[in-house]
This record gives C-alpha cells, sequence and structure tokens, in this order.
C-alpha cells in the first residue's frame, strides 16, 4: 500500500474513528466470490475489505476496469450479498438481514443511482421520483420534493416520461429519486458514465451540494479524475483490494495513479 | 402499485391482445353456452307455466324414474275420466290423447322429422293452444296446425291436408285454424296437430289420456280438489296440484337442459384450457421483457410481495378485461342462435337471451381466475430477480434453460405411474375407466416431456426445408432457444388434435367395422324401415313381403327401451381383483332387440355377434341373450332371471341362455318374440331384413318393394350398400360435430401461435436490426418466423396426432374385446396435419411482416 501525501491514513475503521460525525458506512473483512469457491471458475472480486464512511463524506472509489469497484459498492448497498465479512449502513448489519428486512433498509436507508436504465419506462418523472415513498407506502415530503426538483432543475419535465427527457435529466430525476427518502448514504456507480461533461459536473456538482448543504452521504464509483477530485476521500481499488487512499484529492493527485 | 400496474398495462395492451382474444374466446364459448341453455330453459319453463296455468289439478301416469332415452309411455284408462267428472267440484275437464301423426307435404312426402296429434280441449277455459287464425277443430275431418308448419307449408284455411296415422297410411283432412304450438316445437322440426278428441283416440289409436287437466269451481281450492281426486281414483296415478305440476315440470326441465349444458360446457373446458397456456407463455415473456424493470424496483426498495402483487395486478386486470370481452361475446352469440332457431315462428321472437346474472359471474370467475392462475407461476419466478440483475442483464433476449433436471423427474414420473396405473387396471371390471385415467398421466408425462422433443422433432421435420438456406438456419436456432416457450405453444395444438384424432380414430374404426361386418356374407339384401321417423314397418306390409315370392328369407327387428333389474343371479361370480370398484346395484335402462320366428346363426354373425357363453341359439328356445357388459353391469350370469319393464309400464321377465361378447354396434340385450310381445304391442316391427330369392332380377326386386312401400308413405327401403352408408353418414356428421365443438380450443391454440411469435419478434427486434445490417433481405426475416410458426404447429399436431391414434387404440381394445377393427382414419389425419401446417404459417404471418418491417436503424436504437 502506498501513501500519497500527509493526509493519508491506513484504510483501517479504528485509525478513521476520529471524526466527530457517526459512521454511515462500514465494511469489515468484505469478501466476494463469484461462482463455485474453490473451484477454477471463482472470481475473488474484492477481497478483505475493510473501510468506514462517515455520515455527510462525499467518497469516491476509483480504480481499473474490473478491480471490483462495482461489486464493493453492491455489497455495501445491500444489493448483492457477501460471502464473508459483514457490511452495516448505520449501525444495521446488512449481512445478516432477512430479504423482508432489508427491502426495507433498501428502502429507507439507501439512494441508489446507476450508470443508466434508472427509470422506469411507464411511469413519469415525477412517478418515478416519487416511487420509494409509494413502495414503502409513506407520507411525500411535498417541501423536500420541491427543493430537489428545483436544485436539479428539472421541475418543468416532471410530467414527462423517460423517453421523453435527456441522459442528463434522466440521471438528475434518478438522483432525486435517490434522495427523496432522505437515505443514509446514496450509492452512485459511474452515474456520469453515458453522459457529456456539461451534464456530468452538474450532476457532480449537485451531489457535492448535497453533502455540503443537505447533509448527504454519497458513495460514487467513477473513472474520471475530475469527478473523483470533488469528495473528501478517494479510495482506490485494485485487483480487489484498497490499494491507495487520498483525502481531499486534486484532479491531478488522482490522475497520476 | 395498482397504479403501477395499469400503467404498465397500459404501456404494452398491444402485447396482451392476443392473450386477452384467446380468454375472451374461451369465456365466450362459457357464457354463450350458458345463455343459449337458459334461453331453451326459460322459454320451455314459460310455455310449460302459461300451458298449466289456471289450471287446478293434473292427473298423470305415475314416472318410473329418470333413465336417459326412457319415456313413459304409460296412459290413464279412458274412464278415469269419468270418475272425476263426478266430483262436484270440478269446473272443467280436459283428457289429452296424443299419439304419431306426420304430414304429408304437397308431393307426399313425410314432413318434418315427426308428428305429434294432440286432442283438443272442447272446453274454451283450458288454453294452452292459443288460436292465430281461423278456429278449433269441431269435425272429425278439421284440425289445427301449429304457426311454424303451417307457413312452412304455406298452408291457408280450408285446404285439405294429410296426415299418416299410426297404421301407416294416411288420410286427408281439412285445415281449419292455425295455433300457437308449445316452446319446444322451436327446438325440434316436428309438427303439431290438433284433432277433436274423438278423431285424436281413433287416429293414435290410444288406449288412454296421456294426462287429465282439471279446473275447479271458483268455491273449491286446488288442494282439497286434489285429495277428493285422490280418494276417489286412488293412489297409483300422480295427482299434483297446478302449482306443484309447474314446479316439478320446471325441475324436469332444469334437469334436462343442465344435462346439454355440462356436455356443451367439457368442450369450453379444453378451450379455457388451450386459452390458459397462451396466458402461460404471455406472462413468461412479459415478465422475460420486464426483468430489468422489476429488478430494478427491487433496487428502489420495493420488496418481493410488492413485485408480486405488480405483477398480480396487471394479471388480474387482463383477465377482467379479457372476460368482460368474452361476456358481451358469448351473450351475442347465443342471442343470434337463439333469434336463428326463433325466427320461424313468430309467436316467439320475443324469446332471446337473457342477460343474466349467473353467465357473468361465472364469466368473471372462470377468466380472471384462469388468467391469474396460468400467470401465477411465472410471476412467482419474476419475483425472485435479485436486484442486481438491474444491473447486469445486457440484451433482453436471453437464451435460457437448458433442459431441467426436475422437469425429467416429472416426466418419468407421470410416465411411470400412468403405465402402473394402466398395467394395475389390467383385467379388472373397470379396465377401460382405469386405463383411461392412466392415459392422463401418460399424456401429462408427454406434454411435460415437450420440450426435450423440440430439438430433435424440428431438426427431423425441416431437413428437406434445408434448401432455403440461411433464413431456415436462423429460424431453426430461433425455435430452439426457448424451447418452453415453443412446447407450451406447441403442446396447446396438441391437446386439440389428440382429442380430435383420438374420436376420429374411435368413429373411424366403429363405422369401418360396421361396414365390414354388413359386407361379410350378410343372410339379407334389403332393409326396410321408417327411417328417421323411428314408427313400425306396419304388419300389414309384413305380412305381404312374406307371402310373396320374391324372398326367401325375412327377419325384423324392433328397438325398444325397457327398465331392467335383475331377479337372480344365475352362474355369475365376483370377479377378484384388486380394483374392483362395487357397482351399483340399481335398475338399469337399455337397449332390447327381437326377432321374428326362430334366428339362424347367420344373423347373429351379420351383427358380429360371439357368444361368450351359452349358446345364442338357445335364443330360438325363449332365452334371452345378454352382454358380457350387462352381466357385469347386472351382476348376472347364465340361468339368471330379468325383469322387464316397459315404457308403457307392462312387465315381464326372461332367462338368461347365453352371454354374448361386449360389442357396441348391436343391442346390448336380444330378447325373443314372445318376450318382446309382452312388453310392446306395436303394429309392426323397426326394421325388416330381406333376402332375394334366387332367380329374380334386383330391378323387379326393387320395384315390388317401391310399389308396395307406396301405400305407407313413412316406409323406406334401403339396399345394404346405402344403409351401411347412412350409418356411416351419421358416424361422420357425429365426428364433424365433435371436431367444430373442438374448433374454438384448436382456433385459440393458432391465436397462441402468433402471439408468441409477435412477442419473440418484440424480443428480437435488436437482432433482427443486426440482421438487416448483415445483409438479410426482409423475406429472409419474415421466412425465419414464418419457419417457426409453421415447425411449432407441426410438431404440436403431429404430437397430437400420435397421441390421439394410440389412445384410440387404447380406447377400441378396452371397449370391444372382438367386434371393432381398429383401424387409421389415415385420410382425416392427414388433413388435420394440412389443415394445422396452413393455420401455422397464416398464424405466423403478421408477427413475420412486423418483424420484416423493421427498420435497421430502429432496430439497433431500441434498447433497454
Ligand atoms: N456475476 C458475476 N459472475 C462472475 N464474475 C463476476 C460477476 N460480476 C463481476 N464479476 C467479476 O468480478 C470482478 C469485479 O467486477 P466489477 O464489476 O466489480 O468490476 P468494476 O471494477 O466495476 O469494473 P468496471 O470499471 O469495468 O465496471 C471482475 O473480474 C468481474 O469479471
Ligand atoms: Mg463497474
Amino acid at each position: 500500500m502506498t501513501t500519497q501525501n500527509q493526509g493519508i491514513a491506513p484504510p483501517d475503521s479504528k485509525s478513521e474513528g476520529v471524526s466527530d460525525k457517526p459512521i454511515a458506512v462500514r465494511l469489515s473483512e468484505a469478501t466476494k466470490i463469484y461462482g463455485k469457491i474453490g473451484t477454477e471458475s471463482a472470481v475473488i472480486a474484492i477481497d478483505r475489505i475493510s473501510l468506514t464512511v462517515n455520515s455527510q463524506q462525499f467518497v469516491s472509489i476509483m480504480g481499473p476496469s474490473g478491480s471490483g469497484k462495482s461489486t464493493l459498492l453492491h455489497c455495501a448497498a445491500g444489493l448483492d450479498s457477501l460471502t464473508y465479512g459483514s457490511a452495516f449502513i448505520g449501525d444495521i448489519d446488512i449481512t445478516r438481514l432477512s430479504d423482508t428486512s432489508l427491502t426495507k433498509v433498501r428502502r429507507n436507508n439507501i439512494g441508489f443511482i446507476f450508470q443508466a436504465f434508472n427509470l422506469l419506462p411507464t411511469l413519469t418523472a415525477q412517478q418515478n421520483i416519487t416511487l420509494p415513498i409509494e413502495l414503502a407506502s409513506g407520507k411525500l415530503d411535498r417541501d423536500w420534493f420541491d427543493q430537489l426538483v428545483e436544485s436539479l432543475a428539472i421541475k418543468d419535465r416532471l410530467n414527462h416520461l423517460p423517453s421523453e427527457l435527456s441522459g442528463g435529466q434522466q440521471q438528475r430525476v434518478a438522483a432525486a429519486r435517490a434522495m427523496i427518502t432522505k437515505p443514509t448514504v446514496l450509492f452512485a456507480d459511474e452515474p456520469t458514465g453515458n453522459l457529456d461533461s456539461k451534464s456530468g459536473s452538474q450532476l457532480l456538482q449537485f451531489l457535492k451540494y448535497s453533502t455540503r448543504s443537505l447533509g448527504q452521504t454519497v458513495v460514487i464509483v467513477t473513472h474520471d479524475a475530475k469527478a473523483a477530485a470533488n469528495a473528501d476521500v478517494v479510495y482506490v481499488v485494485r485487483d480487489g483490494h484498497i490499494d491507495t487512499v487520498v483525502k481531499d484529492p486534486t484532479v491531478d493527485q488522482l490522475l497520476g495513479i | 402499485m395498482f397504479k403501477i400496474s395499469w400503467s404498465n398495462l397500459k404501456s404494452h395492451i398491444g402485447r396482451l391482445i392476443a392473450s386477452m382474444m384467446a380468454i375472451a374466446l374461451g369465456v365466450a364459448f362459457v357464457v354463450g353456452i350458458m345463455g343459449f341453455a337458459s334461453a331453451i330453459k326459460n322459454a320451455l319453463i314459460t310455455s310449460l307455466a302459461s300451458q298449466d296455468q289456471n289450471i287446478s289439478v293434473i292427473v298423470a301416469p305415475k314416472s318410473s324414474g329418470n333413465f336417459s332415452g326412457f319415456a313413459d309411455r304409460r296412459t290413464i284408462p279412458f274412464s278415469t275420466l269419468n270418475q272425476i267428472t263426478q266430483i262436484s267440484g270440478v269446473k272443467a275437464i280436459y283428457g289429452q290423447i296424443d299419439g304419431p301423426a306426420v304430414i304429408l307435404d304437397s308431393h307426399n312426402k313425410p314432413f318434418g322429422s315427426s308428428g305429434l296429434a294432440v286432442s283438443n280441449p272442447d272446453s274454451p277455459l283450458f288454453k294452452m293452444y292459443p288460436l292465430v287464425t281461423g278456429s278449433y277443430p269441431k269435425t272429425n275431418n278439421q284440425v289445427d296446425v301449429d304457426q311454424i308448419t303451417y307457413r312452412a307449408l304455406k298452408l291457408s284455411l280450408g285446404r285439405s291436408i294429410r296426415f299418416v296415422s299410426i297404421s301407416g297410411t294416411p288420410r286427408t283432412f281439412v285445415v281449419v285454424g292455425e295455433v300457437v304450438p308449445p316452446a319446444t316445437r322451436a327446438f325440434n322440426s316436428g309438427s303439431f296437430a290438433l284433432f277433436t278428441p274423438a278423431e285424436t283416440k281413433k287416429f293414435t289409436q290410444a288406449t288412454g289420456y296421456t294426462r287429465i287437466d282439471v279446473i275447479a269451481n271458483p268455491s273449491v281450492s286446488d288442494t282439497s280438489l286434489r285429495n277428493e281426486i285422490i280418494s276417489k281414483i286412488g293412489q297409483s296415478y300422480s295427482v299434483l296440484t297446478g302449482a306443484q305440476a309447474v314446479s316439478a315440470e320446471e325441475t324436469k326441465v332444469i334437469s334436462a337442459t343442465s344435462i346439454i349444458e355440462t356436455a356443451l360446457l367439457i368442450f369450453a373446458v379444453v378451450a379455457i384450457f388451450v386459452a390458459s397456456l397462451v396466458i402461460v407463455n404471455t406472462f413468461r415473456v412479459l415478465v422475460a421483457q420486464r426483468i430489468r424493470q422489476l429488478a430494478l424496483l427491487r433496487c428502489v426498495g420495493a420488496s418481493k410481495l410488492q413485485v408480486f402483487k405488480l405483477l398480480i395486478y396487471e394479471s388480474v386486470l387482463v383477465g377482467l378485461i379479457a372476460s368482460l370481452g368474452g361476456i358481451v361475446v358469448g351473450f351475442g352469440l347465443s342471442n343470434l342462435i337463439v333469434k336463428i332457431i326463433t325466427a320461424s315462428t313468430p309467436s316467439m321472437s320475443s324469446l332471446g337471451v337473457a342477460v343474466t346474472l349467473g353467465p357473468i359471474l361465472y364469466g368473471l370467475l372462470v377468466g380472471i381466475f384462469v388468467t391469474v392462475a396460468s400467470s401465477l407461476f411465472p410471476i412467482y419466478k419474476a419475483t425472485k430477480v435479485a436486484p442486481v440483475e438491474a444491473l447486469r442483464i445486457v440484451g433482453e433476449a436471453r437464451v435460457t434453460p437448458k433442459t431441467s433436471v426436475f422437469r425429467l423427474i416429472v416426466m418419468i414420473v407421470f410416465f411411470a405411474l400412468g403405465l402402473l396405473i394402466i398395467v394395475g387396471g389390467l383385467n379388472t371390471s373397470n379396465a377401460a375407466l382405469i386405463a383411461t385415467f392412466g392415459g392422463v398421466f401418460i399424456f401429462i408425462g408427454v406434454i411435460v416431456s415437450m420440450p426435450f422433443l423440440v430439438k430433435p422433432m424440428v431438426s427431423f421435420l425441416s431437413f428437406p426445408l434445408k434448401i432455403f438456406g440461411t433464413a431456415i438456419k436462423i429460424g431453426k436456432q430461433n425455435t430452439f432457444r426457448n424451447r418452453n416457450r415453443t412446447a407450451i405453444t406447441a403442446s396447446a395444438l396438441t391437446i386439440g388434435l389428440m382429442l380430435v384424432s383420438l374420436v376420429a380414430v374411435i368413429f373411424y374404426s366403429f363405422s369401418g367395422s360396421v361396414t365390414a361386418q354388413l359386407t361379410k356374407d350378410v343372410p339379407f339384401s334389403y332393409i326396410v324401415s321408417t327411417g328417421k321417423f323411428k314408427t313400425v314397418v306396419p304388419l300389414a306390409l309384413v305380412n305381404e313381403f312374406e307371402k310373396s315370392k320374391y324372398f326367401d328369407g325375412i327377419y325384423t327387428e324392433s328397438d325398444n327401451v325397457a327398465i331392467v333389474k335383475a331377479v337372480s343371479k344365475g352362474d355369475y361370480t365376483l370377479p377378484k381383483n384388486r380394483f374392483n370398484i362395487a357397482t351399483p346395484r340399481r335398475p338399469i335402462n337399455t337397449v332390447i332387440t327381437r326377432g321374428i320366428s326362430t334366428v339362424s346363426y347367420d344373423l347373429f354373425s351379420a351383427y358380429g355377434l360371439k357368444a361368450q357363453s351359452g349358446s345364442l341359439l338357445s335364443y330360438n328356445s325363449g332365452k334371452i341373450i345378454i352382454s358380457s357388459s350387462v352381466s357385469k353391469a347386472m351382476e348376472i350370469g347364465i340361468g339368471g332371471v330379468i325383469e322387464f319393464t316397459s315404457e308403457t309400464g307392462n312387465i315381464t321377465t326372461g332367462t338368461v341362455g347365453a352371454i354374448m361378447q361386449s360389442q357396441n354396434i348391436a343391442s346390448n340385450i336380444i330378447v325373443p318374440q314372445s318376450t318382446m310381445n309382452a312388453l310392446y304391442t306395436d303394429n309392426g316391427y323397426n326394421y325388416v331384413f330381406l333376402k332375394q330369392s334366387k332367380g329374380i332380377s334386383t330391378s323387379a326386386v326393387v320395384s315390388y318393394i317401391q310399389n308396395k312401400s307406396d301405400s305407407y308413405p313413412l316406409v323406406t327401403s334401403e339396399n345394404l350398400q346405402t344403409f351401411i352408408s347412412n350409418i356411416t353418414g351419421k358416424i361422420a356428421v357425429a365426428l364433424d360435430i365433435f371436431t367444430a365443438l373442438l374448433g374454438f380450443a384448436l382456433f385459440i391454440a393458432f391465436i397462441g401461435i402468433a402471439n408468441t411469435l409477435s412477442l419473440s419478434v418484440i424480443e428480437r427486434t435488436q437482432e433482427f436490426g443486426l440482421l438487416k445490417a448483415l445483409g438479410f433481405t426482409k423475406s429472409q426475416i419474415g421466412m425465419t418466423m414464418i419457419f417457426e410458426g409453421f415447425m411449432t404447429s407441426l410438431m404440436g399436431s403431429l404430437i397430437g396426432i400420435i397421441l390421439g391414434v394410440i389412445g384410440g387404440y387404447g380406447v377400441i381394445k378396452s371397449i370391444s374385446s372382438a367386434s371393432i377393427i381398429f383401424s387409421i382414419p389415415w385420410g382425416n389425419l392427414g388433413v388435420y396435419l394440412l389443415v394445422a401446417a396452413v393455420a401455422g404459417v397464416f398464424a405466423s404471418l403478421l408477427p413475420a411482416r412486423r418483424a420484416s418491417r423493421l427498420a435497421p436503424t430502429e432496430a439497433m436504437a431500441q434498447i433497454g
């Protein structure tokens, strides 16, 4: 493991724990093996990764293709199960939950933005945004909704179907959907991967704004050094391990990795 | 959740139209049958009620119970009427006399399928047959004719008209009126005529009244008059008040119509089952196409239950919309049929199918239940989608499952169980029933195994099509890529064709055997009968034949029904085997026949009768012959005594002299003339078989028979060839009706093919775009789809036909030990296969057109 500058500490949760903010995400010895263990076809996608994300932090995950970034994110977000180790959202151990409880966690504590196909094609933008609330049979916080669509600049597109929106607008609708429940943490896997640089930076600006002003915790996977530079901390993953941790990164620093 | 379902449904309603049509057709069939049956039922009940209206008491012979085909023809002696008339509370009385009276048209040909003469109630208080025009008959040569016949024969008041009486000879009457017939007239083609009571009695040679209707004085209640009548005439008749009679008649009508209804509903069940296969496929495809969306919902926090609900709501909506459509179509169709049937009767034009809650609820229930039940499994599987699927799946069309072990096990279990049941049931008294049960298991086994058959069968069948090149190769791969889907689509056809071929094999073997038996050393060359009128060839005519030099052999036969009951068992012993299901020890209703004078062995062999035990010729010494199935059903053997009760109420007994091998061509009990005479006093025989004398020319014989029969308009004569072809013709008609009723199911199966293919087109949009980009022509792309439809249809029908033939073989072997020869109707089966193949091509034309019209760019753009 290489260290990059004075701000860098080992990716150990205990030595990270100096922050006064509560912990939003914690992985401990997280290991994911695809395929049958012990056979030729088994792939160790992530290998004993431990890390902690504090509340209101903006964390980026970078690394070469196939290094295990998406796997890491999916396991942390409870979309996929770990083979070994455990994953916490707040203080809930999501590796030990039944499908029903896990569904509740997904509903209330986690927001997710994918690279594409974020929206149900038959629902309008507004219906897509409020979908999680509906699934939870909850009550929509109208002010929060207005605030989100305002700051994402999608207010006048609310009654359109996804097919009638631009890629950037679709991703911003997805962001609003991910944040409508005020989740403990928002995960995004290459959310700007399909966007041009202008739309991409609009979305990133929002995500950054959400951590600074709305108190949101955000974890994103990205290939783009400029995007990653918005983060408070960047984890660089290589071959299923955390290779480097960069605090308060600059673009130049990240390009050098 | 419901909102999402609704918006989903709206967005791809196009993909569901075929499935909705399938379900709607099934529901329409059910509702149509129910509506039709209730229209008939209501018409009959209304008419009965109006006939018995204002009648206080009805006296009728006591019924012997409900046996199918057994009509109580007992009457009330004429003297009973006088006894009742003496009671002081009686205001008016009507003794109904009736009997056969067939009308001859202007060409001297019998009109309709039958004719009924009824005595006109003299008192105007009885209003059961209202006049349309003219007046009631007052003298013995006057007659009123029912409205339908009146119009059909273009009659007018004062016209002469000829009726054939029970003796077989015609008489002339004058038409003086046109009456409204009973409602039953609308549903059969028999005529109805009113004569004066004296003339009816004479003309029909009736020995009593069919019923006696009494109207009470206003001061006397129906019930007290009824009691008085009972104390006067005793307990040997059924005496009911008008109200009681109406409700008793209603019960009879309801049970009679519900039998027809149930029989028709069996075909509806097959149709609905086939429709349910279409639904299964549609939902499998819809779910597969939306797997990413479902996974996305899971990511966003939808629980498994919510995903389940989302899809179930959708399926309920589909079922609801389809059922509503089906209900409308069903009522419309049945109303149309009733209107066509009653079109000739102006007085019945008000008759129509009432839109009642019953069929509506039934239709909704069946439609929604079947839709939901068939979509349940695909939906349940969809709930298992993992959230990460939303991120993984690239293309929508996944090339899916290899042969599953589970399927293999299910298949083997069904085959094994089926075989076990059949083998276990062999040699038991219920072998046929048990074998049918086993056959159903094996059938299910085959249906389950169909995905395994797709590849080998399609490869084999498509071998000759190879010359068409790449398009066929791609089409073949497409057929294989989702074997379960191809198999389900094909199995819908398999079911329909299995049933059609099964029945075709049975009917064909049956008529083949009739032909074979009747052409093999038959001791007669002409058959004289009254054809469809099913009355008798008069004795006078038979006597003339007997005296003539043209014939050196005459056999006669009467077909009559009787209720039989075992009085003693004879040498019968219960067979000992494991699966012996107890047989009911109740009287059974059966057909009996008789011959005149002595019967030679020739006649028995002509009928294909073979003795199982005893001697068939014991018949000549007054013994009766029963079939082995009657022996089993009645638990009676040689030496046993059977008691017969005729329709006219006569009772006699007979001793069993022989048991013949079970066969279904001739009657199941044969009694000698003496026994028959004790039961029925017909003035003739149903059939007279004549053997031409040697040395006399055929043309002379034919003209002799013609000449002699001329004075008996109902009598017809046939030579052996026409006799045989009439029998086989009737069998062919029955087969056609059966096929037509199954046609609904077959039609739905073809909708299923079109459905599967169009869903596949949507799924393969990108691929077709790619193929086009690679240089495939429009027609080549269309060809891949047509090939798939053609192959699915060919495969499904081929398996169905093979199963039908095997099943038919089993049925024939089990119902007859000897006399029915199994034969395969190659012609019919070939036509079925051809029609199915062509229909398969037709079903794929629309999807093929859609596929070939996709522009490459559009195809490539459609992602997600
Ligand atoms: N379902 C799966 N089955 C088997 N192996 C898998 C599966 N999903 C991912 N892998 C493997 O696990 C490893 C990590 O994959 P992952 O998708 O996490 O990489 P990534 O860092 O997100 O790459 P990229 O930047 O290309 O998205 C890869 O070697 C990949 O091939
Ligand atoms: Mg990735």
